[in-house]
């Protein structure tokens, strides 16, 4: 069609290719309606009233104009949805060019630039919908037969994808009325503006769009409910309708939860409870590392904070940008560095958000791991100011900028929700319970049942998880409120109690950090005997509450991922049996990603909780209370690595011995348990006892320089102890074994000198409360024949040539030993003064002892019907003595390891199959033993009812795979007999008389 | 004779169910001047990461906004499932996924169980996809709107580059549904 205007939407509809494909649905009404609005404007000559392609301040005038010539209604409705497509697009390029010209021009600061931004657009966009909305309802709802309502806007006034409103009218009886006119608006909204969201409506009221000030109350008066919903009504603003309705809901609803000084405050106090327990959430959340959510990453805990400031200050009706505004000017100088931080934070966030839902999607999850993700951010990054530069490109710069951010926001939060909590402790209700006195000025000992009364004045609050005032003050030294919680809990008849002990497994299914701390608490101040049954009782119906949901599951995950250390205690709490329930309950998979992750790490901690001995928990217990954060690492081995090493190579960073000392305790202990869950994993044994070997003896050399460093500080003189003293591992450590329950060490000296001897017991002294420290028990060789722990050569000397039935057996821990500190001359000396004259030059005799040590062991225990991994005929102590015999034989120095089997090999060559399969043999003993002793207990005696638990792990390794009990069973039994017919063959072999 | 539909689309968080219910709502109302409303929730329950859209689509106004007797139920996990079965109608269709939902209700209602992550996955190559075919599927069963509304909003509602990847997971989503009829004849 012809007009005699010239307007084009050539220009416009060229520039929205710019943006996202949703702003096709506005092209379409453009392109369909267009030419019957110019030829209206045209027809009426109002072309210089009527503004088109520029944004309109009185948009609602042109559409009067609209409604007043056409008269036929759906023709109305589709050039009125023609003009606010126009208007729409118009604004959002207005709001693009303003924002890129405050920021090249700099005449503003960066963050105020972006504030305006997201002030003006959520004006304008405000005054464009609320036009149209009300143009729209006096068409559907003539106002000759309008019935008091009034239309709130309660969302952000900027997000476009939808606008949220709330609608508030007199009750029932009109509401059809209403009801149909906001159905034909809603259609209107979805098909050329945004979707309505009546978020309130779908939680007040019955039928319909709207809901009366009554219904508010018959919802909200006796529970706080969801603390979303009264985001949204502190939010409302009023666009349109009855004014009094407002004042009224204003001053019935939305007031109390406003904090009133000396009043009754329990709504302002459930409002800060579900808002501050939705704030330490968010602060402590760790963002997908795939994702950007800038609603969940940061928008929500910073609206969150300024919701709980606004009631607590009294601040009204005004947006989150503003009240921040406000309390920048008015608050102290401290708060106001804080404020600032979140300020800034909170514009970057919405001008981020805004922006690339114009240019990309109306989504709030942004996949960084899609291929043109990049490309996609440009036009974000472009118009927040960035460019491309020879270092950085602009969207780089702007997601490094995105989590520089994030760390702003939530160092502003952390400091201000430390002042909204200390308002609440001031406010509260339960101020007579947690301090048992009804106010601070009064002595009056607090008369009621503390836990039944907690419980049921919770009743109000129920939903809010915020509690951590109520726990702080169980957890308290003074154990007062503890004691008089326990107390009146008990003072309950049985079936009060039981009642009372549902409502609080009620209360932790919403909110199970509350449980799992209170758990934790009473198992921290009382001992093990003293609440058990109680604590069980709480923990059986704590689990039992549990369901394989979404919700549960993510509740539980978020107490994992937040309060790692808290989750880890109470799985310690709880017995094998609740144990083994929960895995059954983690055992399903949860379809969210993130949920099910966590749900994943938790089911393992259980399992690795479920499956360790007492021994590697204690472990456990030490390295994931100093290091919480690596609970939920605890899968990552390579994380683990990272931080012992670190701590290895820390230790020389720290002034004192004794930090020193306690890291090197921590490196020792982390090693530990990094080794252990590798074995359990399937890691290859080589690289399990190499990796050990070097950080015990790493453990032990670090040790002895320390404690030698703090005996010289202590004495005031440093004595040489260079080729006078050796530390040598014997046992286990010198066969590079891991997990051995203890540790034998042979403290060497090759020196008479008292004030050598006494340094070097004194540095012993020190090394053995040390060791001691890490569970394991130190055992010196020599020390309680010579009656030191430090053993001279002379001492030996003389002791070999008196010997005794049983000195062949210190024989062979020596001949075993593996020096760990000391110098190459005293190893030579060691050889040439002790080994040498003693065990090679009279090895018949040695051999002779050995052998006859093994008959004897085989007469005897083949009598014992027991599965002793190392003392069975056959087993590993068979194999030592046996290696034992092979060393002194052929005059051997070199430690059992595989070197050694390669060596045996060479030397005796004709044997070497049977070395291959007494190698295998021997590793595969050790691996079960290892294994036993990290999940099982750390004995030899293996108990045939566990042995199941370790078959899954020692199935895991690619050498042994083994299904079940009974060919584990078989396969110990095989490796004993090879044995026992292996050694007989090779020391027959070699001229030995030798029979089993 | 005038009829009201009612579609609730539930699932987790990041399957993209409040996208599709907008989608259905702009193809039945823009593209095919029906009436829709859409809603979906927020609150707590949105929170823990569980999400649900609303589709009421109507040839007369629609009145009353909430979808308390639904026509179709589209669940994408067994806790959605579990938690909203009670609100389909006798008769209505019960759609969900055959990998996450395998506990199944036995009331008087159609279920149609496929494998529609499983497809995204493995046959588009996309998890994030498996709510268009989703979409493919209600719109084929309920011939609610039609092809090229949907098309168009499914065009309109995606981020660019994504159309053409987009429309192939509605057509997966449309020739699942065209199989599963001709294999049950009597729907």
């Amino acid at each position: 069609m012809k007009h005699n205007i010239d307007y084009s939407t050539i220009d416009l509809i060229g520039r929205s290719s710019e943006l996202g494909n949703h702003h096709l649905k506005y092209i379409y009404n453009i392109e369909k309606n267009f030419d019957a609005l110019v030829s209206l404007i045209d027809e009426k000559g109002l072309m210089e009233q009527v503004r088109l392609l520029r944004f309109s301040r009185k948009p609602e005038k042109t559409m009067r104009f609209i409604t007043k010539y056409i008269k036929d209604r759906d023709t109305s409705l589709d050039i009125l949805g023609c003009y606010y497509s126009l208007q729409f697009l118009v604004m959002n390029f207005k709001a693009i060019d303003v924002l890129k010209l405050d920021l090249f021009t700099s005449v503003i600061d960066k963050y105020n630039a972006f504030s305006s931004f997201i002030s003006r657009t959520g004006n304008d966009f405000r005054l464009l919908s609320g036009a149209y909305m009300e143009i729209l309802l006096n068409i559907f709802l003539p106002k000759d037969n309008r019935p008091d309502f009034m239309l709130c806007s309660v969302g952000t006034r900027v997000d476009q994808d939808d606008i949220d409103i709330g609608i508030i009218d007199r009750g029932p009886e009109n509401r059809k009325i209403l009801t149909s006119a906001f159905s034909s608006l809603n259609t209107q909204m979805l098909k050329n503006a945004s979707t309505l969201h009546y978020h309130i409506s779908e939680h007040v009221g019955g039928i319909g769009y709207s809901a009366s000030i009554q219904e508010y109350h018959n919802l909200l008066d006796d529970k706080i409910r969801d603390f979303v919903l009264i985001n949204e009504m502190l939010n409302a603003v009023p666009i349109f309708g009855t004014n009094e309705l407002f004042t009224q809901f204003n001053n019935e609803i939305l007031s109390r939860y406003y904090s009133h000084k000396g009043k009754d405050n329990k709504y302002h106090e459930g409002y800060l409870r579900g808002l501050i327990g939705e704030i330490h959430d968010l602060i402590m959340r760790v963002p997908p590392e795939n994702t950007l959510h800038p609603k969940n990453d940061a928008l929500r805990m910073i609206k969150a904070i300024v919701f709980a400031l606004k009631t607590w200050k009294g601040i009204k009706q005004v947006t989150s940008i503003d009240t921040l505004k406000i309390l920048m000017k008015c608050d102290t100088p401290e708060n106001i560095e804080y404020y600032n931080r979140l300020y800034k934070s909170l514009t970057f966030f919405e001008t981020f958000k805004l922006l690339y839902q114009l240019f990309v999607v109306q989504e709030e999850e942004i996949h960084l791991d899609s291929i043109d993700f990049s490309r996609t951010l440009e036009p974000v990054a472009y118009t927040m100011g960035y460019e491309d530069n020879h270092y950085a490109k602009a969207t780089t710069q702007l997601l490094i900028h995105y989590q520089d951010h994030l760390k702003m926001a939530q160092s502003g939060a952390k400091k201000i929700v430390k002042n909204i909590t200390h308002h609440l402790g001031e406010i509260t209700v339960f101020y007579p319970i947690t301090h048992l006195k009804p106010t601070i000025e009064t002595n009056i000992e607090y008369k009621g049942n503390v836990a039944r009364d907690f419980i049921n004045n919770m009743r109000f609050f129920s939903g809010t998880r915020f509690w951590d005032d109520f726990l702080v003050s169980l957890d308290n030294p003074d154990e007062k409120l503890l004691n008089r919680f326990l107390e009146d809990l008990h003072a309950l008849p049985d079936n009060t109690r039981k009642k009372i002990i549902s409502k609080y497994m009620k209360w932790g299914k919403s909110t199970p950090y509350t449980i799992i701390t209170l758990m934790t608490i009473i198992r921290k101040h009382k001992s093990h005997f003293q609440e058990a049954s109680l604590i069980n009782e709480f923990l059986n119906a704590f689990i039992a509450g549990i369901n394989q949901t979404l919700d549960d599951i993510g509740r539980l995950s978020k107490v994992l991922i937040y309060y790692p250390q808290k989750m880890y205690n109470f799985l310690s709490l709880l017995s094998e049996k609740q144990l083994e329930k929960l895995i059954g309950i983690l055992d399903i998979p949860i379809v969210n990603e993130e949920v099910n992750k966590t749900r994943v790490k938790m089911l393992a901690i259980c399992q690795l909780q479920n499956k360790s001995s007492y021994y590697f928990k204690r472990f456990l217990h030490r390295v994931f209370n100093s290091y919480p954060d690596y609970i939920i690492s605890f899968d990552n081995p390579k994380k683990f690595r990272q931080l012992s090493e670190g701590l290895y190579h820390n230790i020389d960073n720290f002034d004192s011995i004794e930090e020193k000392l306690e890291k090197l305790g921590r490196y020792y202990d982390f090693e530990f348990i990094r080794l252990g869950i590798n074995t359990i994993n399937g890691t290859y044994f080589g690289i399990i006892n190499r990796e050990f070997t070097i950080f015990s003896d790493n453990y032990i050399q670090v040790l002895f320089e320390l404690c030698k460093q703090e005996v010289s500080k202590k004495i005031g003189q440093e004595l040489v102890t260079k080729d006078m003293l050796a530390i040598f591992a014997a046992g286990g450590h010198a066969r590079s074994q891991a997990f051995d329950d203890d540790y034998d060490l042979i403290i060497l000296l090759n020196s008479e000198d008292k004030h050598i001897i006494d340094f070097a017991n004194q540095i012993i002294v020190k090394m053995n409360i040390n060791i001691t420290r890490r569970s394991i028990m130190p055992h010196y060789r020599f020390a309680d024949r010579f009656g030191n722990y430090v053993t001279t050569f002379k001492e030996l000397i003389d002791f070999f040539n008196n010997p005794d039935e049983e000195t062949f057996i210190d024989k062979s821990q020596l001949l075993g030993a593996r020096m760990i500190v000391g110098s190459a001359h005293f190893e030579n000396e060691y050889v040439e003064q002790l080994i040498t004259p003693f065990i090679y030059d009279k090895r018949n005799e040695f051999i002779m002892s050995l052998l006859n040590e093994i008959s004897s062991r085989y007469n005897y225990h083949k009598t014992v019907k027991v599965l002793d991994i190392k003392e069975s005929p056959g087993g590993l102590r068979d194999l030592e003595n046996f290696l034992f015999i092979l060393k002194a034989h052929l005059i051997i120095r070199d430690s059992v390891s595989i070197k050694l089997f390669a060596l045996l090999s060479r030397r005796l060559p004709e044997f070497e199959h049977l070395f291959d399969q007494i190698y295998n043999d021997y590793y595969f003993l050790k691996h079960v033993r290892d294994l036993y002793h990290i999940m099982i207990s750390d004995d030899d005696e293996l108990q045939k009812n566990y042995l199941m638990d370790i078959i899954e792990p020692l199935s895991k390794t690619k050498e042994w795979k083994i299904d079940n009990i009974s060919e584990l069973e078989i396969r110990i039994a095989n490796a004993f007999e090879n044995n026992i017919r292996n050694i007989e063959k090779i020391l027959t072999g070699i001229g030995h008389t030798f029979k089993y | 004779m005038s009829y009201r539909y009612e579609i609730r689309l539930s699932g987790s968080g990041g399957q993209g169910l409040i996208l599709i219910g907008k989608i259905l709502a702009e193809a039945a109302a823009i593209y095919d001047g029906l009436n829709a409303t859409q809603s979906q929730s927020y609150g707590p329950e949105a929170r823990g990461g569980a999400s649900r859209s609303e589709v009421i689509i109507s040839d007369e106004d629609i009145n009353y906004p909430k979808a308390e007797d639904l026509d179709i139920l589209l669940a994408l996990t067994q806790e959605a499932c579990d938690k909203y079965v009670k609100d389909l109608k006798p008769g209505g269709i019960l759609l969900i996924d055959s990998q996450m939902v395998k506990k199944l209700p036995k009331e008087n209602f159609k279920i149609i169980s496929l494998p529609i992550i499983q497809y995204a996955t493995e046959r588009l190559g996309k998890f994030m996809v498996a709510n268009i075919i989703s979409l493919g599927i209600i719109t084929t069963i309920s011939n609610l709107v039609s092809g090229d509304a949907i098309k168009h909003a499914i065009k309109a509602r995606v981020p660019k580059g994504t159309e053409g990847i987009n429309i192939k997971a509605y057509h997966t989503g449309k020739e699942m549904a065209e199989k599963w009829l001709k294999e049950h004849p009597e729907n």
